[in-house]
């Protein structure tokens, strides 16, 4: 139960004092929403007028509490440059990247099992060596390379998939919504299933090497089947490097919607960082790092099941 | 104003297209279908029907504030297709009359009168004389931040809008030979009166109608059937934008999108070059990149130093180098669109020995080391290696240093602290900032000043031109800057598009002569 506790609370103190970080560091970056409104022919005068109307010349603790407590009640005000309530945009760019992200997730998790547990049990022979080589060049590949030779490949040369957008009806058209999100996921699992696989084959060579794994195999089991015993051992340091890796999975979406033109969170947030409209920005960066601190919680908890051993 | 009476055969045209247009979309959709369960499908890419077109931008707009926001963005979509001012820029540079049915100038230039046409706004209300004087108005506040400063600069020698019946009339304190051109873009855009919600809804009088926006994806603009004049060309016009370059390209090159705007890499030209079935188009832009120099810090406050910075660089090899090519050479800060234009290169031509002799001569010692602040953006960066270079040769030691946006505006563009930089200036008749002491080149010369004031104020075309022609001749000799390359308009389109303007004249994208024919 104290496990729990202490989980909860250092998930608290974490998201707490990411907002301080995203807060200050939205006010150090140079430049602000008023000079990139004005242009560059701007008055100081003008400019000052302006950051007065949008409340910027208020005390830092009083914008900050203001936001922080706005938030608290699910409010998490409107965009400084288009008016709308950042609420809505963010799940409407959800629409996008949440799917992104989670069928990546999942392809990555599978296919990085299978291959690890293959390149584990094969790792003297042709088939291991490769695998591992392949992971080790699939790392080294940035994403939007991997990305613009899909493209190229896939979109001008074979014309069987789109080269990037995403259908103005969105999910209404449920076709060509899941269509052009086919290559960006391929792009985006690839470069995941590169990280995962190494961990996947590191704990999959441990359990090959352990008592438990020979016992099974004396007791008459393929090794197929002996190293099934052991999804769980494998399946938990895979997942908790998932859970890790989903701020790395993120910045790859960001790469992913830039390279395939998709309206997701990603490149939303960069183009609100460089018109710097700092309301919409960290109420969006308070999403993804409630997020992402709420889903490592879950894999911990998760993890607590499929390895009981972590509690004791 | 007479409607252009669709003719039978064309009627009978469009009526077999649609046909073929509906058998093809079911083959295409069922096609899909199938594809879909097994995750390809060749020919699914959405049908692209003659009614309606799809522009590849870079830049989308942040929101809907045409007087409010910089950038060129909005312009681009709502200027003269959503919007419209009194009067409208054409793609050969000459002015037009738009919801003026005709103007008059006063002897002095003094009085502008507009008589207005009947025209409706797309909510359905008349277009008066009341919106006209409203809207103008607005820039008439010096207080005010709903209207961008630098079009309450460009309106500051008005001194009242005046209305009487449907005639417009605007006053003004001096003489302004830029009114006109300022009354097409979109400090002249006539809103309805009252009009309250700029940023999230867009109300114009224009052919085309604000439809619908997909945010971070695409806007989309229908035909106003209620146009006072000639109609769109095409249904519906969708500007999809793509933040990344590549993105637009593969898009093109796909097939997804029917014109691509703006060329971003002009390397990849070749691409597009070799296919049939795609067209590439050049044009003019008033974008003069420059290589801005520091006129107010060692050793570039010595014009001798300058000169030969200019003469160290072979601006042939760096249009080759940077651009593909594709640029031109003008010599000067005057884009031969401009009737003041001269071929200005014979001024501090490329010369290496020359540079690095004149050098010595100013007392510049061999490896100076000086800084090219460079913003990111292609045009500054693929010119840069070659910059430092070729500057490297005649005896400077040059430090490339990136720059962020914001960087360069605070540091470089307010703050004045730097030593060379490459910024491309965008802005039509934009000679007056070199007449600005304060400006970021720190160019002090009382002679060019009292040029640009004399054009400024000339009362004859004629006259004006040829005092811009001596400035621009001066300004060239004074060498403040050096002018690398003027921007050409680059755009790719699929051969059966037509109606494109080929010259970027001003701030919009003008779409209704747009049309697919096939």
């Amino acid at each position: 139960m104290s496990g729990v506790v202490r989980r909860i609370s250092i998930t608290v103190v974490g998201i707490a004092s990411s907002t301080v970080l995203v807060f200050v560091l939205l006010r150090v970056l140079p430049g602000d929403i008023a000079t990139s409104r004005l242009g560059v022919s701007a008055t100081p005068i003008a400019l000052e007028q302006l950051r007065t109307e949008y409340g910027f010349n208020r005390p830092l603790i009083v914008q900050y509490l203001d936001w922080i407590l706005d938030a608290l009640r699910g409010d998490l005000g409107r965009s400084l440059v288009s008016g709308d309530e950042v609420r809505g945009e963010i799940a409407d760019r959800l629409r996008v990247t949440m799917p992104l992200v989670i069928f990546s997730s999942l392809i990555a998790v599978v296919t990085a099992v299978a291959i690890g547990r293959r390149a584990a049990l094969r790792r003297n022979r042709a088939a291991g060596i490769v695998a591992v080589s392949l992971a080790q060049i699939g790392l080294a590949i940035p994403t939007f390379v991997i990305g613009i030779v899909l493209i190229v490949v896939f979109a001008v040369q074979l014309r069987v998939l789109p080269a990037g957008g995403f259908p103005t009806a969105g999910w209404g058209s449920p076709f060509v919504a899941g269509r052009s999100l086919v290559l960006p996921v391929v792009t985006l699992s690839l470069t995941q299933t590169a990280i995962l696989v190494r961990f996947a084959r590191s704990r999959s060579l441990d359990f090959v090497a352990s008592d438990a794994f020979r016992t099974a195999r004396a007791a008459g089991r393929t090794t197929d089947a002996a190293l099934a015993t052991a999804s769980r051992l494998v399946l938990s340091p895979v997942l908790s490097v998932t859970a890790l890796q989903l701020s790395t999975l993120l910045t790859g979406a960001v790469v992913v919607e830039s390279v395939f033109a998709l309206p997701g969170l990603g490149s939303m947030l960069v183009r609100d960082i460089a018109n710097r409209d700092v309301t919409k920005v960290q109420s969006t960066l308070l999403v993804l790092v409630v997020g992402i601190f709420v889903i490592r919680l879950i894999v911990e908890f998760i993890n607590d099941r499929l390895d009981p051993r972590r509690l004791t | 104003m007479p409607v252009k009476a669709p003719s039978y055969t064309s009627l009978n045209m469009k009526h077999t297209m649609i046909q073929s247009v509906k058998h093809s979309a079911l083959a295409r959709a069922v096609a899909c279908v199938l594809g879909s369960m097994g995750l390809l499908a060749a020919g699914c890419a959405p049908a692209a029907t003659a009614s309606q077109v799809t522009l590849g931008f870079t830049f989308e707009p942040t929101n809907l504030d045409i007087s409010g926001t910089a950038g060129q963005a909005i312009p681009q979509v709502l200027l003269d297709n959503v919007y419209e001012g009194l009067v409208r820029i054409v793609d050969n540079g000459s002015i037009e009359p738009a919801l003026a049915k005709s103007f008059d100038v006063s002897a002095d230039g003094l009085t502008y009168t507009f008589k207005l046409r009947d025209a409706e706004f797309h909510d359905g209300q008349p277009l008066t004389a009341d919106d006209v004087v409203w809207s103008l108005t607005r820039l008439l506040d010096d207080k005010t931040t709903a209207v961008l400063p630098v079009q309450l600069a460009q309106f500051a020698k008005v001194l009242a809008i005046t209305a009487d019946a449907n005639v417009v009339t605007i006053a003004l304190g001096e003489r302004d030979n830029d009114l006109l051109y300022n009354l097409t873009q979109r400090g002249g855009v006539i809103f309805k009166k009252d009009t309250t919600d700029f940023a999230g809804t867009a109300n114009g009088t224009g052919p085309y109608v604000f439809a619908k926006w997909d945010k971070g994806s695409s806007i989309t603009l229908e035909r106003f059937e209620q146009y006072w004049g000639r109609e769109g060309d095409t249904k519906t016009v969708i500007f999809r934008y793509f933040a990344d370059a590549a993105a637009l390209s593969n898009a093109m090159l796909a097939g997804d999108i029917d014109v691509m705007t703006t060329v971003q890499s002009p390397e990849t030209l070749e691409v597009f070059q070799s296919r049939d079935d795609l067209t590439v188009l050049s044009g003019t832009t008033n974008c003069e990149v420059t290589l801005s120099m520091n006129n107010s810090r060692a050793p570039f406050n010595d014009i001798k130093v300058r000169t030969a910075v200019r003469q160290a660089l072979d601006k042939k090899a760096l249009i080759d180098v940077a651009w593909a090519g594709y640029g031109t050479e003008i010599g000067g800060f005057v884009p031969p669109t401009d009737p003041w234009f001269e071929d200005l290169t014979d001024i501090a031509p490329y010369d290496e020995s020359a540079a690095r002799e004149a050098l010595v001569a100013a007392g510049v010692v061999a490896g100076t080391p000086i800084t090219l602040d460079v913003p990111p953006i292609n045009y500054a960066t693929n010119s840069s290696e070659f910059i430092a270079d070729a500057l490297g040769k005649v005896g400077f030691d040059v430090t490339i240093t990136p720059v962020t946006w914001e960087e360069w505006l605070d540091r470089i563009f307010t703050k004045v602290d730097y030593d060379l930089t490459i910024v491309c200036h965008i802005e039509r008749n934009d000679m007056a900032i070199y007449a600005n002491p304060d400006y970021y080149f720190r160019f002090d010369n009382a002679e060019y000043r009292d040029l640009i004031a004399a054009a400024g104020a000339a009362a004859e075309p004629q006259e004006r031109t040829a005092t811009l022609r001596a400035a621009a001749r001066l300004l060239s000799e004074q060498s403040p800057s050096d002018w690398l390359w003027l921007m050409p308009s680059l755009q790719v389109t699929k051969r059966d598009v037509t109606g494109l303007a080929k010259n970027s004249v001003g701030d919009s994208y003008n779409v209704a002569r747009i049309e697919r024919v096939s």
